[in-house]
This record gives structure tokens, C-alpha cells and sequence, in this order.
């Protein structure tokens, strides 16, 4: 045997043990549940990928769900501290990652019995308030969701959330798919607001924009107010 | 070139067509089927909807025949509670089936008032009421109509079978489109010669359908020359015809931003120099102002401030919800008001409460204020009046039972943690007095209603812990 091989051999040896090394590192890592350290940009793994999905379920884009925490999870998480009234720095640590999680637990009983989501409609709701009305202002967005809590209770229309929204021609969103787009956080809040039963139309069921609408029927409604670019009717 | 290389050329060039030409042709068939695979599946599920309607109306038919006659209240109960179920599902199908159009639909309109109906006597009737002849004469009515639409649908339906019924009216050709030209895109969008068609449907009532949904117009152009129904149900309460808080007299615009303006530097936005935004018309409105990132309505009768929202930056957290409430019951008593927190929802960097006024230390549920407080300063940042002023008046809150006779109404295994007495709302637009008990049972809180002057258990609430706070349900 030539001092060579030998030596080739510790080489091989050692990439051996250091890439085991690297594995047992990685797996324990991946392991990890969400918590445990802080995570900021560049951290990987499964923690990440949880953090992301939370930040989604609460209405936070992060691109893709793909456990890397990049420019857009920075961002996500910026947004939701700010909302939170936590401080905004990008930095997922103990504090925001608590307040995430709490924020995305379910409901209990006052024994402590796990009940599901409370309002999983209100979802469907913030993403037919962002697809109606992404661009006008707070208000005008808080009323859209409005008009949709008025139709449940008007008698003229169907009883449930998605009934409303789902019944053909009822939105111009939903007919041309942009109902699919995930909602901002405005959307979000104003869905909140108006489920919540905050009214700013004073009891519309519709509205149209009367700069795009010679809809006879829609023109043909009592007015109440003007809020944004539409006009809310009865 | 040479003539050979020219020939080598060509035949590159059609080969390579003709690999595109074949490729082409498959995509094609494929895209081909895959349309024709999702078609049938949408058509199969409104044929799915629209026989789920036909059973469903014919279920309500039978089941108010039988309300009819049951004579006692334990057959009458389940009965209309039958009606109840058989006519909210009819309404959910009749949402799913395809149409041209927005407009507003007198069939829908119909059942969800027979639903509304029998919701409310069911109620009745399990409260060991009897039905006045009102009551009567209108499930009467309600059957004699719903036996028409049944008979209606039924047809449409037997059509949709046997002719292969399309499910709405074809639209106008390409060419007409292209020549009306105009953009009919709308929020609430719909067919922009409408009224001609409403025409068109009146004319064409007589006349058998061409579409599920003409057939479905027909019967909704003979369903409007009925009378409307008279009853106290829960639905359309969505708007307030006559409120009865807003104080006399009327302003003009100048006051409105007076009243603005106190408004907001009374909510510590001082010098505010609010400016009229818009008018709105309805019995709760008048004017819409606007300063800076807030937005408020100053109702015309009685010149107060019925809505208010600021859409200012938030600042990192300072405050738990007790202390920002706290600071926002401060301001809020400045300006008049002695309101009772009832529930709060923390949004983080805001707070959402519902709060109400008290009348011999009664809550008043109805006449309730929603607030919306930051908890970076504590500052009113949302605040909804709607309600109170719509509901608020003089009430006579005179208890009969004692508290000891209320508590025998309640089960033994409930514990009860808290007595208030409270206004609540019931169906249309009446309202009962009672005495709240919030206590435990069966692992689980409650807030039970039971009237303080007959002792009827009005209202059952179940209060569960989200994430941002008690909800109650």
C-alpha cells in the first residue's frame, strides 16, 4: 500500500464524517418546530415553511411557501408586526412568532376544548372585497363588504356568504376568476369591519361603478351615497 | 442556392410544418375534450341544483299542507320547522342556477319568505303560542302560492328534461355585440338592455319558455302582481325606515362641519378643518365630510356624528385592550357618552368593541355603539352610531318576575357566574327585557336570556374564545 492511498483514504474518511455531520445538522434543523430560534432573512427550513403558511392564512403574501426566508417573507412579516403593533423589523422572533401563532389557533370553549375556525366564510369574504374593490378607498371597500352582509339579510337574495357571492352574475369578480386573487391586509380589515355588521352604505345591496354601468336595472335603484367610484342602491 | 439544396430546404420546411400541423391537431382535440369534460360538469351540477329545487319545493308544499292542519303544537312544530329547512335549501339551489342577468328576482324574494315565516312560527308555536288567524289566513296564502310556483318549476323542469332546455336564452349574436360596443363591465354587473328584456319576458309570460331561466322569468313576472306579505319575520331589517334616536330639527352644511369639526378635536384631532365630501339620502344620513385621512357623516335630522372612521398610520403598540379602553371611554364621556363595554376583539393594533348605553342599569343591546380604538394611543379611530340612533328611545323597563323566579327557568346544571338585565332584540323589531345570566355548563359559557316579564326563554348565546377575544354566537 502506497502512503498515497492512505492518505486518500483519511480524505475520503474525513468528507465522510463532515458530510454526515452536515446531514445530522440539517435534519435536526428541519426537525425544528417553529419557536424554537429566531428566524430573519436567509434562515431555511421547516420553521421557515411554518411561519410562511401562518403569515398566509392570515392574509400575508409571501410568494411561494418554500421555507426560504427571502425579500418577500422579510416583507410579510414587516406588514404583520406593523398591523400587530409589534415592532417593525422583519426579524420572526419570539414575540411575533407567539402572537402568530395565537393569532392562527382555534377557538376553545371556556374548559379549553378545541371548536375549529370561528368565520371560515370570512376568508371567501375579504377575497371578494379585494376583487371588487382593490383601489377605492378603505371606506368604499368596508361597504362592499357591507352590501354582501345586507343581501344575506335582505330577503331578495340567498342566506350565506357564499350564496352572495357564488350566485352567477351576482359579481363581476367572480364571473372573470379574479375572486381567486389572495386579498391585502386592507381587503382583510374592511372584510372585518362589515362582518363585524359596521354599515357605511346604510343598508345597500348594490352598487355600480357610473362611470362603466348603462345598466338600466342598476341605475334604475334608489340612491343612497356616493363612497369612492360607486354608488351604493337599495 | 443550388436547385438540390433549395429541394433539401423545402422539404425540411414541410416536414417541419407538417410535425406542427400534427401537433397542433392533437393539442386541439385534447383542449376539444378537456372543454367538453368540464362542460358536462358544470352542466351536471346546475341539473343537480335544479333538481335539488324541484324536490325541495315539492317538500315544502307537502310539509306546509300537513302545518296546516296538525292540530297539535308538537306536529304543527315539526311541520313548519320542515317548511323552514325544505325552503332555505330551495332558495340555496335557486342561487346556483345559471342566469343573464342581475335583476331582482320575485321568486327568490317568495320563498325566502316562506322560509322567514315558518321560521318565526315554528318559534311560536314552540313557545306554546297559538297562531293567530292572521297567522292562518297568511300559511294559507303562502300554500296557495307555493303550490304555483311548484306547479311552475315542475313544468320548466319536465321541459328541461324532455326538450333538452337550454339554461339561459342565447345571447345576441357576435356582430350585435361588436356593434353595441359598449363596456357593460359593472360592480354589480348585468345585461345592459335589461328593462328590454324585462318587456320582452312580459310579453313572452304567455308563451312557453326557450330556457330554464326565461321559464323562471315567466313565473317571476306572475308572482309580481301579488300582494306583498304582512308578518313580523327577521328579514330586510337591513335598513331602518324610521329611526327613532336622531334628535329634532334640521341642519344645514355649514353646521354639518361645525358638528364635524367639534367632533374630531373633541377625539384629539385639534384644528381639524373637515370639508363636505358628498350627500347621501337616507333617513340616517345627510352629510359625508372628509379631513385628512378621516372620513365622518353628520345625519341631517338632528345633526349628529352617525359614523366616523380614521385611516391614519399606526404606531407601534403601547396599550393592552383594558387601557386602551379605558382612555377611549375618557374621551367618549367628554363628549357625552356613558357607554358599557359588551365584547372586544384584538386586531393588535387596533381594538374592536361593541358598547352600550344603559337605562336603569339595564343594557340596551339594540341601541349599541361599535368602536374601533388604537393601541398605540388610545384614540377613537372608528366609531359606527347607526344602530343607536336608529333604535334608541324611551323605554318602560318595569321587571314582573323576581330574580329568584327568572333562575328556576334555568337548567340545573348551569352555574351561573354573572346577573345583568338587558334589552334584547328579537324578530322584526320588537324587543324583550330580560334578565341576562352569563354563567357555565357543560364545559362551556353561556349567556341565557329569560324575559323579566313573562319568564320566557328568550335567547341562548355561547361565548367562545378566539384568538382576538371572546366571541359570542
Amino acid at each position: 500500500m502506497d502512503p498515497n492511498s492512505n492518505e486518500r483514504k483519511q480524505k475520503i474518511f474525513s468528507i465522510i464524517t463532515v458530510s454526515l455531520i452536515l446531514c445530522l445538522l440539517l435534519s435536526a434543523a428541519s426537525q425544528a418546530a417553529l419557536g424554537d430560534r429566531t428566524l430573519s432573512k436567509g434562515s431555511r427550513g421547516s420553521e421557515v415553511k411554518a411561519l410562511q403558511s401562518k403569515l398566509v392564512q392570515l392574509g400575508y403574501q409571501v410568494g411561494k411557501v418554500d421555507g426560504i426566508y427571502g425579500k418577500s417573507t422579510v416583507a410579510a412579516v414587516k406588514r404583520f408586526q406593523k398591523n400587530r403593533g409589534l415592532k417593525a423589523d422583519g426579524i420572526a422572533g419570539d414575540k411575533t412568532i407567539r402572537e402568530l401563532k395565537r393569532l392562527t389557533g382555534e377557538s376553545t370553549t371556556s374548559s379549553g376544548k378545541q371548536v375549529g375556525f370561528k368565520n371560515a366564510d370570512f376568508q371567501l369574504l375579504a377575497r371578494c372585497v379585494y376583487a371588487e374593490g382593490r383601489g377605492e378607498p378603505y371606506i368604499g371597500q368596508v361597504a362592499i363588504g357591507a352590501c354582501i352582509m345586507n343581501r344575506i339579510k335582505s330577503s331578495s337574495f340567498p342566506k350565506t356568504i357564499a350564496g352572495v357571492i357564488y350566485e352567477p352574475k351576482a359579481f363581476s369578480a367572480v364571473d372573470d376568476g379574479q375572486i381567486n386573487l389572495q386579498p391585502d391586509e386592507t381587503a382583510i380589515k374592511a372584510a372585518r369591519e362589515a362582518m363585524n355588521g359596521s354599515d357605511p352604505t346604510n343598508g345597500a345591496v348594490y352598487y355600480f361603478n357610473p362611470a362603466k354601468t348603462t345598466n338600466k336595472f342598476v341605475w334604475s335603484r334608489p340612491q343612497i351615497k356616493k363612497i369612492g367610484k360607486h354608488i351604493f342602491t337599495r | 442556392m443550388n436547385a438540390e439544396s433549395k429541394k433539401k430546404l423545402l422539404s425540411w420546411l414541410s416536414l417541419t410544418l407538417g410535425i406542427a400541423l400534427i401537433f397542433s391537431l392533437g393539442w386541439g382535440y385534447y383542449e376539444f375534450r378537456a372543454l367538453k369534460e368540464y362542460k358536462t360538469e358544470t352542466e351536471n351540477q346546475y341539473s343537480r341544483a335544479f333538481t335539488d329545487l324541484v324536490t325541495s319545493l315539492n317538500e315544502v308544499e307537502t310539509s306546509i299542507a300537513k302545518a296546516k292542519v296538525a292540530g297539535s303544537a308538537a306536529q304543527r312544530v315539526l311541520y313548519l320547522g320542515e317548511t323552514w329547512k325544505g325552503s332555505e335549501s330551495a332558495v340555496s339551489r335557486l342561487g346556483q342556477l345559471p342566469a343573464d342577468e342581475v335583476g331582482i328576482s320575485y321568486v327568490d324574494t317568495f320563498i325566502n319568505q316562506v322560509s322567514d315565516f315558518s321560521k318565526a312560527m315554528t318559534r311560536k308555536t314552540a313557545a306554546a303560542a297559538v297562531m293567530s288567524d292572521e297567522e292562518q289566513a297568511t300559511l294559507n296564502e303562502m300554500h296557495e302560492r307555493v303550490i304555483e310556483i311548484n306547479r311552475s318549476v315542475q313544468q320548466v323542469y319536465n321541459q328541461f328534461n324532455s326538450e333538452n332546455l337550454a339554461w339561459v336564452d342565447k345571447p345576441k349574436g357576435l356582430l350585435q355585440k361588436i356593434g353595441l360596443g359598449k363596456s357593460i363591465q359593472t360592480a354589480a354587473q348585468g345585461d345592459e338592455n335589461s328593462e328590454k328584456n324585462n318587456q320582452q319576458n312580459q310579453q313572452a309570460a304567455a308563451q312557453t319558455p326557450t330556457s330554464v331561466r326565461g321559464g323562471l322569468k315567466q313565473l317571476d313576472v306572475s308572482l309580481q302582481k301579488y300582494p306583498p306579505f304582512s308578518y313580523q319575520g327577521e328579514l330586510d331589517k337591513h335598513y331602518v325606515n324610521k329611526p327613532l334616536g336622531l334628535p329634532g330639527g334640521e341642519i344645514n352644511e355649514s353646521k354639518a362641519i361645525e358638528v364635524g369639526k367639534r367632533f374630531l378635536e373633541d377625539l384629539g384631532q385639534t384644528g381639524a378643518v373637515p370639508q363636505l365630501s358628498g350627500l347621501s339620502e337616507n333617513p340616517l344620513g345627510g352629510f359625508n365630510l372628509t379631513y385628512k385621512t378621516s372620513y365622518l357623516e353628520v345625519s341631517k335630522k338632528g345633526g349628529v356624528v352617525t359614523f366616523y372612521q380614521d385611516q391614519r398610520e399606526l404606531g407601534d403598540r403601547q396599550l393592552d385592550v383594558n387601557k386602551a379602553i379605558n382612555i377611549a371611554k375618557a374621551s367618549l364621556s367628554r363628549i357625552g357618552w356613558d357607554l358599557v363595554v359588551t365584547s372586544s376583539q384584538d386586531i393588535g393594533s387596533y381594538i374592536m368593541v361593541d358598547a352600550v348605553p344603559r337605562e336603569n342599569g339595564a343594557l340596551l343591546y339594540p341601541d349599541k355603539i361599535r368602536l374601533t380604538i388604537a393601541t398605540d394611543n388610545g384614540q377613537i379611530i372608528g366609531f359606527d352610531a347607526n344602530p343607536y340612533y336608529a333604535y334608541h328611545h324611551k323605554r318602560e323597563l318595569n321587571r314582573v318576575l323576581t330574580l329568584e323566579q327568572a333562575k328556576v327557568k334555568l337548567r340545573k346544571e348551569f352555574k351561573i357566574i354573572e346577573v345583568k338585565m338587558a334589552v334584547i332584540s328579537k324578530a322584526g323589531t320588537n324587543e324583550a327585557f330580560c334578565y341576562e345570566f352569563r354563567g357555565t355548563a357543560f364545559g362551556e359559557e353561556y349567556m341565557v336570556y329569560i324575559n323579566a316579564l313573562n319568564g320566557t326563554e328568550e335567547k341562548i348565546s355561547r361565548v367562545v374564545d378566539t384568538p382576538a377575544g371572546k366571541l359570542i354566537q
